[in-house]
C-alpha cells in the first residue's frame, strides 16, 4: 500500500520535473503526499479510518449518495504549484521552498523517526501532519493551516475532483453557472 | 474590462480638477456621484481596474489574485494572525462583499455623541441618506426562494431557543442566488459602487481613472495642494506613466488600510500620532455543522440569514457559505478521517458570530507596498466569542445536527452532544486558539471634535490640513456591531452633500 502510493509520487515528480520550471522534483513529492494524506486514495483511507469518527453519509436520511473525493492527480497538483509558484516574487518563492525544505527534513523533530516525510508510510505521515497542527508553537499550527489550505485549493482545482465532488466546474461564469446548477431557464 | 481613461493615456498626466477623489468604494463613489450629479468638476482615482460581471470566474484562487490586495493574503499581527481582506478595484470592497445591508444602530450614534463631539450626527439627522442610498443600491430583504437550507436550519434552530431571525437585507438586483459574491458576482446583479455610483458619476462628467494608486497627496502650507501617483497597466500591474492633479479639494476615501499609508507617505502633520491608530472591526469566528440531506451550501445566497437578537450583547448571527476549498482548510485531521469529513461537504452549514470587539490596533507603513496592520483582541472579547460559539453549537443541535466541527483548540474536534460543547466555556481560550477573520476593519482616521483624538472633525475635513476630507469607514470612532457598507454609504452622501454647499 504504502509502496504503491510512494511509487505514484516519484513517478510523478519524474514525469513532472522536465516540463515546470519552479517546482523541483523533491518539491513535487512533498506536495503529493501531502494531498495524498488528505484526500487518500479509497483503501488506504479505509484503513486510516478510526472508528469514533466514522461518518458515512449512507445514511438513510440523507437523499445523495456521499460524495466522491478521488485521489489527487499528482500531475495535477505539480503543475498548480508551479503555476502558484510563478505568480509570486523570487524572495517568497524562496522562502516557499526553504519551508518545504524544513518541513520534508523534520520527521526526526516532531515524530522522532529518522526519515523524511515523503518517504514515511501513510499512517507516519499522518502522525507528522497532526503534530505540526496540534503543536503547542502556533506557527507549526499555522503553518500546517497554510500547507492544509494551499493542497486544498490545488485539488479542488482539478476538473476530474469538481465534478465527482459535485461542485461547479472552474473557472465557470456567469449563464454557464446557472446552467450547470439546472437554474437557466 | 470597462474601458477608463487610464487606458487612454500616452504620455504622463497634468491636469486639474476641483474635487479629486481617492477610492472607489463604499465613500469614495458615493461621494463621486454626488458630486457629479450637482454639476461639479470631478476626478475619480482607482487603484485596481473596473471589471465586469464576464471578467470574475468561480475558481477561488484566481479570485482572490485579481480582486484583491496582496492575493487576499492580508493579515492582522498581534496576539495572533488574523487574515483580513479588502478589494482592490473599481467599486473597491462593495464589489465583493456579501451585499448584506444594516443601517447604523441608534446605540452607536450615542456613543459618539460626548466622547467625540459628533452630536450633529443622529439617526433623523442620517434617514435621508440612509433612505437615499437605499433607494440607489435597491436595498430589499432577501426573496426566500434564494435562500439555501443551511438559512432555514438557522432559522429553526434560533427559533427554538426563542430568538427570532430573519432574511438579510441586500444590495441586488436580478440576483438568482449562485453563492459567488466574494469572488465577483458574474450577473451583475450585486449593486456595490461599481454598478450604481461609479457609472452614474462617469455619466455626469466625472473623470474616473481606475489602476491609478495615488502615492501622495500635495499640500502647500497648510491648504491640500492636489495628488501624485502611477497608472500601472491593468493585467500585468507593471508602472505606465506618471499622474499629477492639482485640485481644490481632495478626499481620501482608500479604506480604513490604505488612507493611513497614504497619510504618511505625502509627510502629512500627525503630532498626536493618532493616524492609523485605534483599528478596529467585527472579528469573526464560524461553526461547521453536519446535517442529515443537502444543505444548499455553495450554490445559494452566501449570507441570507442573520439573528440580531444579541447585538445588544455584541453579538451578530450570520448564515455563511463557503466553497469547498476553503470549508477544507477547517476540517481537522487528515488521512481517512479528514476525507471522511469533507465528503459530507453538501451537508454541512457554516454559521458565524461577528462580535462588536473591545480590542485596538494599528495601521502603519509596512515593508514594500503593503500596510502593517497590527490588532490585539481583548479578553472580554475572547470570553464573548467563547460564549458566542458554544450558543451557536446548541442552535445547531437544536436544528437537528449530527455533529458539530468547533474549529477551536483545546475542546473536542468534532462534538457530538451539546455537553462536549461546555468544553468552549470552561477552557480558556488565547486568540491563537480559533482561526478567526476581521472584518470591516474601520477607525484609522477618525472623526471627533479634538485633535488630539481624533484625524478628521465633524465635517470630516482634517483638523490639520484644509480641504482634506476623509470619507470612508475608516472616519467611524468605533466598530459599529452591523455590517458598516450602508453607514459608510449614508455618511458619504451626507457628508458629500455639505461639501456641495461649503466649496
Ligand atoms: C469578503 C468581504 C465581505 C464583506 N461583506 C460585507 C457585507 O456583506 N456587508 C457590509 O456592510 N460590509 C461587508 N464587508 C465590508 C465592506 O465591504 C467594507 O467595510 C466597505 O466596503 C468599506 O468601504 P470603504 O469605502 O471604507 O473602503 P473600500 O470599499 O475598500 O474602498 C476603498 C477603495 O480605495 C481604493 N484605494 C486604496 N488605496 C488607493 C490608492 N492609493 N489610490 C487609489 N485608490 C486606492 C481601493 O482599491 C478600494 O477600491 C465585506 C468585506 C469583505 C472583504
Ligand atoms: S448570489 Fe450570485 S447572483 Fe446573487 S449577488 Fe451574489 S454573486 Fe450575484
Amino acid at each position: 500500500m504504502n509502496q504503491s502510493i510512494e511509487a505514484r509520487e516519484r513517478r510523478a515528480a519524474d514525469e513532472q520535473a522536465e516540463s515546470l520550471h519552479f517546482v523541483s522534483r523533491g518539491a513535487i513529492r512533498i506536495l503529493c503526499a501531502i494531498a495524498d494524506s488528505m484526500f487518500p486514495p479509497d483503501h488506504v483511507a479505509e484503513a486510516q479510518r478510526r472508528a469514533p469518527l466514522s461518518w458515512r453519509s449512507d445514511d438513510e436520511r440523507d437523499p445523495l449518495p456521499p460524495a466522491v473525493l478521488p485521489a489527487p492527480r499528482h500531475d495535477h497538483v505539480a503543475r498548480y504549484f508551479d503555476n502558484w509558484l510563478a505568480e509570486n516574487s523570487w524572495p517568497v518563492r524562496t522562502f516557499i521552498r526553504l519551508f518545504w525544505l524544513i518541513f520534508e527534513l523534520s520527521p526526526l523533530f516532531f515524530v522522532f523517526r529518522l526519515r523524511r516525510f515523503s518517504s514515511l508510510d501513510p499512517d507516519g505521515r499522518i502522525d507528522y501532519l497532526n503534530a505540526w497542527g496540534d503543536h503547542w508553537f502556533y506557527w507549526c499550527r499555522m503553518a500546517s493551516t497554510l500547507l492544509k489550505s494551499q493542497v486544498a485549493m490545488a485539488y479542488f482545482a482539478d476538473p476530474v475532483v469538481r465534478s465527482k465532488f459535485r461542485v461547479p466546474p472552474s473557472p465557470l461564469a456567469g449563464r454557464e453557472f446557472l446552467k450547470w446548477r439546472g437554474r437557466d431557464e | 474590462m470597462r474601458h477608463t481613461l487610464d487606458r487612454d493615456l500616452t504620455a504622463d498626466l497634468k491636469t486639474s480638477a476641483e474635487f479629486v477623489v481617492i477610492g472607489s468604494g463604499a465613500g469614495g463613489g458615493v461621494v463621486a456621484q454626488v458630486l457629479a450629479a450637482a454639476g461639479r468638476d470631478v476626478i475619480l482615482l482607482e487603484a485596481g481596474p473596473w471589471y465586469e460581471g464576464s471578467d470574475y470566474s468561480n475558481d477561488f484562487w484566481d479570485s482572490m489574485k485579481q480582486l484583491y490586495w496582496d492575493k487576499g493574503l492580508r493579515a492582522m499581527r498581534g496576539r495572533s494572525m488574523i487574515p483580513t481582506m479588502q478589494a482592490r478595484c473599481v467599486g473597491g470592497t462593495t464589489t465583493v462583499n456579501s451585499s448584506i445591508c444594516f443601517r447604523l444602530p441608534d446605540y452607536v450614534y450615542r456613543e459618539w455623541h460626548d466622547p467625540f463631539g459628533l452630536t450633529e450626527y443622529t439617526a433623523e439627522q442620517l434617514e435621508p441618506s440612509f433612505d437615499r442610498t437605499g433607494a440607489f443600491t435597491n436595498i430589499h430583504p432577501t426573496d426566500r426562494e434564494l435562500l439555501g437550507r443551511f438559512d432555514l436550519l438557522f432559522e429553526s434552530g434560533f427559533a427554538k431557543l426563542g430568538y427570532g431571525s430573519k432574511p438579510i437585507q441586500r444590495n441586488v438586483r436580478g440576483c438568482n442566488g449562485c453563492g459567488l459574491c466574494n469572488q465577483g458576482c458574474p450577473f451583475d446583479a450585486h449593486m456595490g459602487t461599481d454598478r450604481t455610483y461609479v457609472p452614474s458619476a462617469v455619466e455626469h462628467g466625472c473623470r474616473l481613472y481606475a489602476n491609478s494608486p495615488v502615492e501622495r497627496v500635495l499640500v502647500r502650507g497648510d491648504q491640500v495642494h492636489g495628488v501624485s501617483g502611477t497608472v500601472r497597466d491593468a493585467t500585468s500591474g507593471k508602472p505606465k506613466h506618471r499622474f499629477a492633479i492639482t485640485a481644490k479639494v481632495v478626499i481620501l476615501a482608500g479604506g480604513s488600510m490604505a488612507n493611513p499609508v497614504i497619510w504618511k507617505n505625502s509627510g502629512l502633520p500627525d503630532p498626536h500620532g493618532v493616524v492609523g491608530r485605534h483599528l478596529t472591526n467585527h472579528p469573526g469566528i464560524g461553526i461547521t455543522s453536519v446535517f442529515p440531506g443537502c444543505t444548499d451550501i455553495g450554490i445559494s445566497v452566501p449570507q441570507g440569514f442573520e439573528s440580531s437578537d444579541l447585538r445588544s450583547e455584541r453579538m451578530m448571527f450570520e448564515t455563511l457559505g463557503m466553497p469547498p476549498e476553503v470549508a477544507a482548510v477547517r476540517m481537522p485531521g487528515w488521512g481517512g478521517t479528514y476525507k471522511d469529513l469533507m465528503s459530507r461537504y453538501h451537508n454541512m452549514a457554516m454559521w458565524g458570530v461577528m462580535v462588536r470587539a473591545r480590542g485596538e490596533g494599528y495601521v502603519a507603513k509596512g515593508l514594500g507596498s503593503s500596510p502593517k496592520i497590527v490588532y490585539h483582541l481583548h479578553d472580554d472579547d475572547l470570553r464573548l466569542m467563547a460564549r458566542a460559539l458554544r450558543l451557536i453549537t446548541e442552535v445547531a443541535f437544536e436544528a437537528g445536527a449530527e455533529y458539530v466541527i468547533p474549529g477551536v483548540r483545546g475542546v473536542p474536534k468534532v462534538l457530538r452532544t451539546l455537553k462536549e460543547a461546555d468544553a468552549l466555556l470552561s477552557h480558556p481560550l488565547h486568540p491563537r486558539d480559533m482561526m478567526m477573520i476581521g472584518n470591516h476593519p474601520l477607525g484609522t482616521m477618525r472623526m471627533g471634535d479634538d485633535p488630539s483624538i481624533s484625524v478628521v472633525d465633524a465635517n470630516a475635513e482634517a483638523h490639520l490640513v484644509k480641504n482634506l476630507h476623509v470619507m470612508d469607514g475608516s472616519i467611524f470612532p468605533t466598530n459599529l456591531g452591523v455590517n458598516p457598507m450602508w453607514s459608510i454609504m449614508a455618511f458619504a452622501d451626507y457628508n458629500a452633500n455639505k461639501l456641495l454647499t461649503r466649496y
